[in-house]
C-alpha cells in the first residue's frame, strides 16, 4: 500500500513536470510579443526593450524554462505579465465561480441521470428506455460551444428566462451549469443504466424483494447504492475532465472563472497565467485521480479490507 | 385449511411459439408447522416454484400462466403489490442459496436485519431485537457482529444472518432455497440443525428446497420430487427415502453419498436434465429411465395417487421390483 | 468661502449646463453598467492609452485643460493659462478648491509630480515621448539630476512648464489623460499600483477591482465639475465578446457596448425598437495600407500608385455597414487642418493596370498583406481589397496575425511588404499624422512609427518648417501642402475614416459626441427605463 502510494506520487510528479515543460515550449512557439500587449501599439522601442529585460524575454528559451521550473518547484506561479497580479491570486479569485458552476452542473446532471438510469434499467427495452438512449447519444455528441451558444440565444436572449451573460448572482450560474449538465447527463444516464441492470440481477436484490422491500426501496436503496460505486469513480475522474467543458461554457456566458482566465491569457500571450492555469488543471487532474483512489476504498467496504 | 396450497401452477418464460413452461402443473400443500422438502436437480423448476410462493419470480420475463397459490386461503397471484409486500418477509420468509451474494454488500448486517423489522414489526426495529435475533441463530458476540459488513463474515455466519433476517418478521412459512449448497460440509450440518431447532422452537412451517436428499435426515415431514417442471413423486419423508417408487427418485437416492463419504454427485443417473423448452415428448424422464417402455415416449403419464398417501408420475412404478416389494411389505 | 473667481466659474458652468441640457433634466442615482472583453492592464493615467481604457480612466482622473466639442481647448481644472512670447514657457493657474477624492486640495506641485512620473523611464509610460520636450527632461531621464528644471510650482496654484524648444502641440498634450493629476501621497504609499485604491480629481473613484472579473466605481465625495458624476455607481463586467455584450444590452443587462460588430449593428439598426441605441461615433482616424517603400515591389512609385488606383474605397464602406467613410486624405475630417479639397488617387482599375505595365509588371505581381482582426471590420475590408487587387492582376496573400504581432512586424525595418493598420489622433494637430507617420528622419531599424519607411527629403524639410509655425491657419496650410506631396508619392493607401460603432442603452441621458474622447461617461445619467 505504501509502495503503491509512493509510486503514484512519483508518476504524478513526472506528469506535472512533463506538462510544465510541454506547455512552456508550446506557449513560446506562439508568435507575437507580450510587450506590445502590455505597452500598447504606439509604445516606443525603448519601452518594449525595457519590458523584455524585465521579464527576461531577451534571454534564451532554455534559460527561461529553467527560471520557470525553479519558481514552480518553490510553489511560485509567478505574476501576470499584463496585470502584474500574482497568478495564484488570479486563479484563487476565480476558483469559486468555476467551482460553483461545476458543482451545480454535477448536481443537475446527477439529479437527472440517476433517475433516468435507474428507470431505464427497471424498464429496460421499453419505449421510454429507447427514447432516453437516443437522447443520451445526442447529449454525448453535442459540441459544448455550440450548445452553450444555442441555449444562450434561445432561452436567454430570445425568451429572457435567464440572464444572457455575466455574473451578478446565482441566477447567472443556472444556464451555464445546465449546459454542462446537458452535455454530460447522457453519459451518466447510460452509466447508471448499465450498472443498475447488472445490480438488479444480483441475488441481494431478490433478497431485498423477498424481505418485503418496496420497489422504490429496492431500486434506490439496495440497487442504487451498489450501482453508484463505479459511477462515483468515473465522476471523480470527470471532475477534472469537467474543466474542459467549463472553459467553453464560461467563455460563452462570460463567467469570471478559470476558463475565461485561461482564454484571456492566451489572447494576451500572458505566459505566466497560461502556465498557471494549465498547471492548475494538471494538478486538479492528477489530484482527482489520487482522491478517487482513496475515495473508492471508502465507498466500497469490500475493497477497504481487501487492500 | 393448509397454510400453503399450490394448485396446478404453471409458469412460462418468453412468449408465443418460443414460450417455455418451466413449471408445469405443480400442486403442493403444506400444513402449518410442518416441513415439506422439494427435491430435484438444478433446472427442475423447484426454485421457481419456491420463489413463486411470494410471487418473487420477476414478471417479465416470467408469466404466471395458470393455477393458484393459496396462502392461508388467499391467492398470492391475485394480490396487489402492497399486499404482496406484507406477505414477503412477513407471512413467508426466504433463505437463499448464496448468503454472501444475498446480503447487500454495502450495508452492515445489523442494518439489514433492522430493515426487515421496519417492514413487518416496526415497533421492534431496534438494536435489542437485532441482537436477540442474532443470538437466536447462534451468533456469538452479536453486539459487535451486527456492525460487520457481510464480507467480514464467514459463509456459515452469513447464512445465520440471513436466517435471522428471515425470522425477523416471525413468519409462518420459511422457504429455504438450497440454504447449505454453497457451504462446506460441516457448516451444512450446523445450518440444518439450526433450522430444525428453530422450526420446533418457533412452530413455523418450512419449505426446504434441495437437490440433495441425504442432508435432510429427519428434518422433513413430507417430500415432493420434481423433474423437468413437474412433480414426479410425493409422499412422507420416511416413505420416500426408504421406498422410492419413481425410477427418477430411486436414481436420485442411490446417487446421494452418505454425509461422510466423498462421491461424485449424480454420476449414477446417465444423461442430464433436459433444458426447459427442449422437453422430450411423453414422459420427460424416459430418455434417462432404466425401465423405460416404448409407450413412455408417446404419452405423458399423470401424477397418480398410490397407497399410503403417496403419488407418482409413472404407470410402471409397480414393475420396478424393489419398489413394489417394499411397498407391499409396508 | 467662495471667491469671486469661483463664483464666476460656477455661474459659467451652470449656464453652459442649462443651455446644453435645456430639454433634459439630469438625474442623480442609479448604476451605469459597462462591460469590457478583457481586463485593463492598469488604471494609472500614466499607462492608460487605448480609447476604451481612457473612457474609464477619465471617470477618475482629470487635468487642467480639456478639449471641447470642437476640439478647442478650454480650462477644466484651471482658471486660465498663458504662453510666453518665445513660446517656451506655459503658465497654468489652477482653479482653487479642486480636490482629490480624499479631500485634499490639488496644488501645482501635484502636477509637477504627475508629469515627472510620465517622464521617469522607470514608469514606462507610453506618454513619455509627448513630454520629454520639457526642459531638463533628458537630463532627468539619464539620471543626472532628480528634478526636472522645466517643471516648476512657484505658487500653490501656479504651474510653470518650460520647454527646451517651442512646441505648437504642447497645450494639446496637456489635455491628454497622461497629464492628469495623481495624488503623490497615494502613489508613494501604494507604489505604482496606487490606482487599485485610487482617486484623482474626477467625479468617480475606483473602489473595487477584482482583476479579470469586475470593476466598481462610486461617485467621489469631491465632484469638481458641475455637469458630472450623476450615477451612484459605475460597474464594469470583464469578459464576454462584443456580440455577447450586444445581446446583453438588448436584454437590458448592459448600458453601453464599445466597438459593436457589424452584424449586430445591422440587426439593431433594422429593429425599430432598438435602432436608436446604435451610435457610430466619428473619430479622427484613418485606416491605411502601408506599402513598404524600401522593399520591392513598393520601392517603385508606379506600383504604389497602381495599388491606390485599384482599390474601391466606397465598396469598403458598405462592408462596414457604413460605420466608416471613404478616405478623403491622410488627415481625417475631424482633425483640425483637414482639407476637404484634397485630391486623392481616384479608383480607376484601368489606370492601375496601365501603371503596372509601365512599372514592368505586365503579368501582375504578388505580395503578402499582413493584418489583424483587432477590429473585426478589418477582416472584411482586407478581403475586399484582395478581390479589387486581383481585378488588376495583383495577388495579395492575406496573412492574419495578432495586433501585437503586426505592430512588432511593422516596426521591424524591411520585414513586412504591406500591412493594414488604423491610426487615430492623440491630439488634434496634423503633425500627429504627418510628422509621426511620414517623417523620413524618424525611420528606425526597430520601433519607429514610419510604417511605410517613406523618406522624402522635401517632405522632411517641410515638416521641420511646419513644426515652427504657431499661427494655426498658416500651420494647417503648410501641412496640407505636405499631405498633397505625400498623396502623390503614395507610400500608403488611405482607405477609410472609421467611426467607433457604439451601442448605448436608451436609458442613458447626457449623451454628447466628442471629437477626441468619443463620449464622456462621466457626464451620463440615468434618463429613463428602456423600452421593452
Amino acid at each position: 500500500m505504501l509502495f503503491r502510494l509512493s509510486s503514484r506520487l512519483f508518476w504524478s510528479a513526472v506528469t506535472l513536470l512533463g506538462t510544465a515543460v510541454l506547455t512552456f515550449l508550446l506557449v513560446n512557439a506562439v508568435p507575437g510579443d507580450v510587450a506590445r500587449v502590455i505597452a500598447g501599439p504606439k509604445a516606443s522601442a525603448d519601452v518594449i526593450k525595457a519590458i523584455h529585460t524585465k521579464f527576461h524575454l531577451d534571454e534564451p528559451i532554455w534559460k527561461r524554462l529553467g527560471y520557470h521550473l525553479n519558481d514552480l518547484a518553490h510553489g511560485d506561479l509567478g505574476q501576470s505579465f499584463v496585470t502584474e497580479q500574482p497568478v495564484a491570486e488570479a486563479i484563487l479569485t476565480r476558483l469559486p465561480t468555476t467551482a460553483a458552476v461545476s458543482a451545480l452542473a454535477i448536481v443537475m446532471w446527477m439529479l437527472l441521470a440517476v433517475p433516468l438510469g435507474v428507470l431505464t434499467a427497471k424498464y429496460s427495452g421499453s419505449w421510454f428506455d429507447r427514447i432516453v438512449l437516443v437522447l443520451s447519444t445526442l447529449s454525448l455528441s453535442l459540441p459544448a460551444f455550440w450548445l452553450a451558444r444555442m441555449l444562450q440565444y434561445s432561452l436567454s436572449y430570445k425568451l429572457g428566462w435567464f440572464p444572457v451573460a455575466g455574473f451578478r448572482g446565482f441566477s447567472h450560474l443556472l444556464l451555464p451549469a445546465a449546459t454542462l449538465a446537458l452535455l454530460t447527463v447522457g453519459y451518466y444516464a447510460r452509466l447508471v443504466h448499465s450498472n443498475m441492470t447488472e445490480v438488479l440481477n444480483s441475488p441481494y436484490i431478490r433478497a431485498a424483494r423477498a424481505k418485503g422491500a418496496s420497489e422504490t426501496a429496492v431500486l434506490f436503496k439496495h440497487g442504487l447504492r451498489n450501482a453508484m460505486i463505479p459511477v462515483i469513480t468515473v465522476l471523480g475522474m470527470d471532475v477534472a475532465g469537467l474543466l474542459g467543458g467549463v472553459l467553453f461554457v464560461e467563455n460563452v456566458f462570460a463567467l469570471p472563472g478559470i476558463g475565461t482566465l485561461a482564454v484571456q491569457s492566451v489572447f494576451n500571450l500572458d505566459v505566466p497565467v497560461i502556465m498557471g492555469t494549465v498547471m492548475f488543471s494538471a494538478v486538479i487532474v492528477v489530484g482527482a485521480n489520487l482522491v478517487v483512489d482513496v475515495l473508492y476504498r471508502w465507498i466500497d467496504p469490500r475493497i477497504k479490507s481487501a487492500a | 385449511m393448509p397454510l400453503l396450497e399450490i394448485k396446478n401452477l404453471q409458469i412460462e418464460f418468453g412468449a408465443g411459439v418460443r414460450a417455455v413452461r418451466a413449471v408445469d402443473g405443480v400442486s403442493l400443500s403444506l400444513e402449518a408447522g410442518k416441513t415439506l422438502c422439494l427435491v430435484g436437480e438444478s433446472g427442475s423448476g423447484k426454485s421457481i416454484t419456491a420463489l413463486s410462493i411470494a410471487k418473487l419470480v420477476p414478471s417479465p420475463p416470467a408469466r404466471y400462466v395458470g393455477g393458484e397459490i393459496l396462502l392461508e386461503g388467499l391467492d398470492v397471484l391475485k394480490m396487489s403489490s402492497s399486499e404482496l409486500r406484507d406477505v414477503r418477509g412477513g407471512l413467508v420468509s426466504y433463505v437463499f442459496q448464496e448468503p454472501g451474494a444475498s446480503l447487500n454488500p454495502v450495508f452492515r448486517v445489523g442494518a439489514q436485519i433492522k430493515e426487515s423489522l421496519q417492514y413487518h414489526r416496526p415497533e421492534a426495529a431496534n438494536d435489542t431485537e437485532v441482537i436477540r435475533l442474532l443470538k437466536l441463530v447462534g451468533i456469538s458476540a452479536p453486539e459487535s457482529r451486527m456492525r460487520n459488513y457481510p464480507h467480514e463474515m464467514s459463509g456459515g455466519m452469513q447464512q445465520r444472518v440471513m436466517i435471522a433476517m428471515a425470522l425477523a418478521s416471525q413468519p409462518k412459512l420459511l422457504v429455504a432455497d438450497e440454504p447449505t449448497t454453497a457451504l462446506d460440509v460441516t457448516i451444512q450440518a450446523q445450518i440444518i440443525e439450526l433450522l430444525s431447532d428453530l422450526r420446533l422452537k418457533l412452530g413455523m412451517a418450512v419449505l426446504f428446497i434441495t437437490h440433495n436428499l441425504g442432508i435432510l435426515g429427519d428434518l422433513a415431514d413430507n417430500v415432493a420430487v420434481m423433474y423437468a417442471g413437474q412433480i414426479v413423486e410425493r409422499g412422507t419423508m420416511r416413505e420416500v427415502l426408504q421406498r422410492p417408487i419413481h425410477p427418477y427418485t430411486r436414481s436420485l437416492i442411490q446417487s446421494v453419498p452418505a454425509l461422510d463419504i466423498e462421491v461424485e454427485r449424480l454420476t449414477a443417473i446417465p444423461g442430464t436434465v433436459p433444458l426447459s423448452g427442449a422437453f422430450p415428448s411423453g414422459c420427460r424422464f424416459h430418455p434417462r429411465c432404466p425401465i423405460a417402455q416404448p409407450a413412455c415416449s408417446s404419452r405423458m403419464p399423470d401424477l397418480a395417487d398410490v397407497p399410503n398417501g403417496r403419488a407418482v408420475r409413472c404407470p410402471f412404478w409397480d414393475s420396478s421390483g424393489n419398489a413394489r416389494t417394499t411397498s407391499r411389505k409396508a | 468661502m467662495i471667491s469671486t473667481r469661483d463664483f464666476i466659474a460656477m455661474i459659467g458652468t451652470l449656464l453652459l449646463a442649462t443651455s446644453l441640457f435645456a430639454a433634459e433634466v439630469p438625474n442623480n442615482g442609479g448604476v451605469l453598467r459597462l462591460a469590457r472583453a478583457a481586463d485593463m492592464q492598469s488604471m494609472d493615467p500614466a499607462i492608460c492609452y487605448d480609447m476604451e481604457a481612457l473612457l474609464l480612466a477619465r471617470l477618475v482622473f482629470q487635468g487642467l485643460v480639456d478639449f471641447d466639442e470642437n476640439s478647442k481647448l478650454f480650462p477644466k481644472q484651471a482658471i486660465d493659462w498663458n504662453i510666453s512670447t518665445d513660446r517656451k514657457t506655459y503658465t497654468f493657474h489652477l482653479r482653487p478648491g479642486v480636490r482629490f477624492a480624499n479631500g485634499r486640495e490639488v496644488e501645482a506641485s501635484d502636477y509637477v509630480y504627475s508629469l515627472q512620473r510620465i517622464i521617469d523611464p522607470k514608469n514606462q509610460s507610453p506618454g513619455e515621448s509627448f513630454f520629454n520636450g520639457i526642459a531638463g527632461a533628458k537630463d532627468f531621464q539619464k539620471g543626472n539630476t532628480n528634478i526636472i528644471t522645466g517643471l516648476r510650482a512657484p505658487e500653490k496654484h501656479t504651474l510653470e512648464i518650460e520647454l527646451s524648444e517651442p512646441d505648437f502641440a504642447f497645450e494639446f498634450k496637456m489635455a491628454m489623460t497622461f497629464a492628469c493629476a495623481v495624488p503623490k501621497e497615494a502613489v508613494e504609499a501604494e507604489g505604482n499600483k496606487f490606482w487599485l485604491h485610487g482617486f484623482g480629481t474626477g467625479p468617480y473613484q475606483l473602489t473595487k477591482w477584482t482583476r479579470g472579473l469586475k470593476m466598481q466605481f462610486v461617485r467621489s465625495p469631491q465632484v469638481n465639475q458641475q455637469n458630472e458624476g450623476y450615477f451612484d455607481r459605475v460597474e464594469v463586467m470583464i469578459g464576454g465578446d462584443r456580440a455577447l455584450h450586444a445581446m446583453m444590452l438588448e436584454r437590458d443587462e448592459l448600458d453601453m457596448v464599445y466597438l459593436a460588430q457589424v452584424p449586430d449593428i445591422v440587426r439593431l439598426s433594422r429593429d425599430p425598437r432598438m435602432k436608436e441605441v446604435v451610435h457610430p461615433l466619428d473619430q479622427a482616424s484613418t485606416d491605411f495600407l502601408y506599402l513598404n517603400n524600401e522593399l520591392p515591389p513598393f520601392n517603385n512609385l508606379k506600383v504604389r500608385q497602381a495599388v491606390n488606383h485599384a482599390i474601391d474605397k466606397e465598396r469598403l464602406v458598405k462592408l462596414t455597414a457604413h460605420t466608416a467613410v471613404a478616405a478623403r486624405g491622410i488627415i481625417p475630417p475631424l482633425m483640425l487642418g483637414f482639407n476637404p479639397e484634397q485630391k486623392m488617387l481616384e479608383y480607376n482599375p484601368e489606370k492601375a493596370k496601365r501603371l503596372l505595365r509601365e512599372a514592368g509588371y505586365p503579368d501582375g505581381l504578388s505580395f503578402a498583406l499582413w493584418y489583424s482582426e483587432e477590429d473585426p471590420r478589418w477582416g472584411r475590408i482586407v478581403v475586399a481589397i484582395e478581390s479589387d487587387l486581383r481585378e488588376v492582376g495583383i495577388t495579395a496573400q492575406l496573412k492574419k496575425i495578432t495586433m501585437s504581432a503586426i505592430m512588432t512586424a511593422l516596426q521591424t525595418r524591411k520585414s513586412v511588404p504591406c500591412g493594414y493598420l488604423g491610426w487615430s489622433q492623440d491630439y488634434p494637430d496634423p503633425s500627429n499624422f504627418l510628422d509621426v507617420l511620414f517623417n523620413g528622419t524618424r525611420i528606425q531599424d526597430f520601433g519607429g512609427n514610419n510604417f511605410a519607411y517613406y523618406d522624402n527629403p522635401t517632405v522632411n524639410q517641410l515638416l521641420a518648417e511646419a513644426d515652427r509655425i504657431s499661427i494655426p491657419s498658416e500651420r494647417y496650410h503648410q501641412y496640407q501642402q505636405i499631405e498633397k506631396i505625400i498623396l502623390q508619392d503614395a507610400p500608403v493607401v488611405p482607405l477609410v475614416h472609421s467611426a467607433v460603432p457604439v451601442l448605448i442603452s436608451s436609458r442613458i441621458g447626457g449623451l454628447r459626441l466628442h471629437p477626441v474622447w468619443l463620449m464622456q461617461l462621466e457626464q451620463w445619467w440615468l434618463a429613463n427605463e428602456p423600452k421593452k
